[in-house]
C-alpha cells in the first residue's frame, strides 16, 4: 500500500515540473498555432544559468533566479522573433515552423554542451526528509510543488480575469478576427512567449535542484511537455496541467515495475496511444487539426 | 458625406478585386451594396477596414484619409465592421465577447455604458452573458457579432452579409434590429445577397459587377429588373 502512496508522491513532484512545461507550451501554441519544441532548449538555459552563477560563480542563489529568468525569456523571445514571426510574414506553412522548431532544438542543445559540456550538473543540496512511517518526502520537494503550484494558479487568473488573458483567448479562438477588434496579435504572441519562457525558466530551477542537469534533458522534456499537453486536450491549460500530472504518474509506476531506464520512454508510449485512439485529448473541445 | 470612397483600385497581393471605386455615403444613411459572387462587394468593406492591398485611389472618413490607417485607429476613428459568417469567440463568454468588442476601451465606466447600451439592444444577450458563446443559437450569435461591433459605439457599422446561414425568419429580425441600430443615428454600410429584403429596408444601393460599380441609385430604381437583370446575367 505504501509503495502506491509513494508513487503518487514522486508522480505529484514530477508532474508539477512538468505541468509548468506543458502549460508554457500551451500558452505558446494557442495564439501562435505552434508546437514549440525548442521550450527543451529554453528549460535547459533556465537550468544551465542558474547553476553557473550560484555554483559555479558563487553568487547568490536570488541572483541566480534572476539571471536564469531573464535569460530563458530573452532566448524565448529570440527564437519568436528571428525564426518564427519571419516565417510568418511569408506565410509558411506548418510543417515550416515544425521543421524550424526541431532545428532551433538541436542547434540549443549543441550550444549548451559547447558552453558548458557535457558533463551532470548538480547541486548537492542539503535538505530534510520527512518520514511518515515509510514514506518519504524532502523539504526541496515540498517547496517544489508549492512553487509549481502557485504559478499555475496565478496563470489561471491571468488568463480567466485580466484583459491581457481574454485578449489571449481571442487570438487563440480567432486571430484574424481578434485583429479586427484592434488587438495587436503580434504583441499577444511575443508575450506569450514571455511568458511561457518565464515558466520554462522556473521548471529548469526546479528541475535542476530536484534532479540532475544534463544537455539530454531538454528533448525528454519538450517530448513530455508535449505529451501532457496531447493528453490534456491541445490548447486546454487545465488539459494540460492534467495531463502532466498523468506523465508523471505513468513514469513512477513504469519506474518502479519495469526499472528507471523506462522511465523516459513512457511519455512516447502515452503520446502514441492517445494521438492514435483519443487526438483530441481528455479535455480537448476542438479536433485535433 | 461621412464615408467618400475616390477611384479606389485594391485586392490581395497581386490580385486586383477592384477597379476604379467611387461611392459615399452619407450620415445617417443605410446604403447596401449588391451584386454577383465575386463582384467585390466584400472587398471594398475589407478595404474600407485596412484589410486589402490599395493600388490607388483614397478613402475619406469624415474629411479624415484613412487610406493606409491601421485597423486600430480606425477603430478608434468610429468604424465598425462585423466579417462575414458570425465570427464569434466560441470558447469565450457571451459578455466576455462583447469586451474584446470594446478592447479598445480605456475606461471602465465607458465600456461598462456600452454594455448596456448592447444588452439593452439585444435582451437574449444579456440573458445568456455567461453562457459559452459557441453554445448560442445561429440567430444569437450574429447578434453577439453585431453588438460587439457596436461596443465601440461606431459612427460607421459595416456588415457582410449578415443574413448568411440565417432562416428568412431570423433574416427578418436582424434586418429589424439594424433598423433600430439606424434610427439611433449609426450609420449602415451593408453587403447582402438577400436583394429583395435589403432593398426593402436601405435607402441607397450601389451594384457591382466584375470589381465595378455598374449603377447606383435609391432602393426604388434598384428594385428595377432590367437593371438587375443586366448585372446578374451579363
Amino acid at each position: 500500500m505504501w509503495i502506491i502512496a509513494q508513487i503518487f508522491i514522486n508522480a505529484i513532484i514530477a508532474g508539477s515540473v512538468y505541468a509548468l512545461v506543458a502549460s508554457g507550451l500551451t500558452f505558446i501554441y494557442a495564439t501562435s498555432r505552434i508546437f514549440h519544441l525548442a521550450h527543451g532548449v529554453v528549460i535547459l538555459f533556465g537550468a544551465y544559468i542558474f547553476h553557473f552563477v550560484w555554483v559555479e560563480q558563487g553568487l547568490s542563489p536570488a541572483l541566480g533566479v534572476l539571471f536564469s529568468i531573464l535569460g530563458s525569456v530573452a532566448i524565448g523571445l529570440l527564437m519568436n522573433e528571428l525564426v518564427y514571426e519571419q516565417q510568418r510574414k511569408r506565410h509558411a506553412k506548418r510543417l515550416a515552423y515544425l521543421i524550424s522548431t526541431i532545428a532551433l532544438l538541436m542547434l540549443g542543445t549543441s550550444s549548451i554542451i559547447l558552453i558548458f559540456n557535457t558533463s551532470l550538473k548538480s547541486f548537492n543540496i542539503q535538505t530534510t526528509v520527512y518520514r511518515f512511517d515509510q514514506l518519504n518526502i524532502t523539504l526541496m520537494q515540498i517547496i517544489l510543488i508549492v512553487i509549481s503550484c502557485f504559478l499555475l494558479l496565478i496563470l489561471s487568473a491571468v488568463v480567466k480575469y485580466t484583459k491581457f488573458g481574454k485578449a489571449m483567448r481571442a487570438t487563440s479562438d480567432n486571430d484574424e478576427v481578434a485583429s479586427i477588434m484592434g488587438i495587436n496579435t503580434r504583441q499577444i504572441r511575443r508575450l506569450s512567449f514571455g511568458i511561457g519562457s518565464l515558466l520554462a525558466a522556473v521548471a529548469g530551477i526546479l528541475i535542476g535542484l530536484e534532479f540532475n542537469i544534463d544537455p539530454n534533458m531538454g528533448v525528454y522534456l519538450a517530448i513530455k511537455g508535449f505529451t501532457a499537453m496531447v493528453i490534456g486536450g491541445v490548447g486546454s491549460i487545465g488539459g494540460a496541467i492534467f495531463g502532466a500530472f498523468l506523465v508523471g504518474f505513468f513514469e513512477q509506476i513504469a519506474v518502479w515495475y519495469f526499472g528507471a531506464g523506462w522511465k523516459n520512454s513512457i511519455a512516447f508510449v502515452l503520446l502514441f496511444f492517445f494521438l492514435l485512439l483519443r487526438p483530441r485529448g481528455i479535455f480537448g473541445l476542438k479536433r485535433f487539426r | 458625406m461621412l464615408l467618400h470612397i475616390e477611384n479606389l483600385s485594391a485586392g490581395y497581393g497581386q490580385l486586383r478585386v477592384l477597379n476604379n471605386v467611387s461611392l459615399s455615403v452619407g450620415v445617417g444613411e443605410m446604403v447596401v451594396l449588391i451584386g454577383p459572387n465575386g463582384a467585390g462587394k466584400s472587398t471594398i468593406l475589407k478595404s474600407i477596414f485596412g484589410l486589402t492591398t490599395k493600388m490607388n485611389g483614397q478613402i475619406l472618413f469624415d474629411a479624415l484619409n484613412i487610406t493606409s490607417l491601421p485597423t486600430h485607429s480606425l477603430i478608434e476613428q468610429g468604424i465598425g465592421f462585423v466579417p462575414q459568417g458570425r465570427l464569434i469567440f466560441p470558447t469565450m463568454t457571451v459578455k466576455e465577447n462583447l469586451e474584446i468588442g470594446g478592447y479598445l476601451i480605456d475606461h471602465k465606466e465607458t465600456l461598462h455604458k456600452s454594455l448596456d447600451y448592447v444588452f439593452g439592444l439585444f435582451s437574449v444577450l444579456k440573458e445568456k452573458q455567461q453562457e459559452l458563446a459557441g453554445n448560442l443559437s445561429g440567430g444569437q450569435q450574429q447578434q453577439l457579432a453585431i453588438g460587439r461591433a457596436l461596443m465601440m459605439r461606431p459612427k460607421l457599422l459595416m456588415l457582410d452579409e449578415p443574413s448568411l446561414g440565417l432562416s428568412p425568419k431570423l433574416t427578418q429580425e436582424v434586418f429589424h434590429i439594424l433598423q433600430k441600430i439606424r434610427e439611433e443615428g449609426t450609420t449602415l454600410l451593408i453587403v447582402e445577397q438577400n436583394v429583395r429584403l435589403a432593398l426593402s429596408y436601405v435607402d441607397r444601393g450601389h451594384l457591382l459587377s466584375n470589381g465595378k460599380i455598374i449603377f447606383s441609385g435609391t432602393a426604388k430604381e434598384l428594385g428595377d429588373e432590367k437593371i438587375m437583370h443586366n448585372a446578374y446575367l451579363s
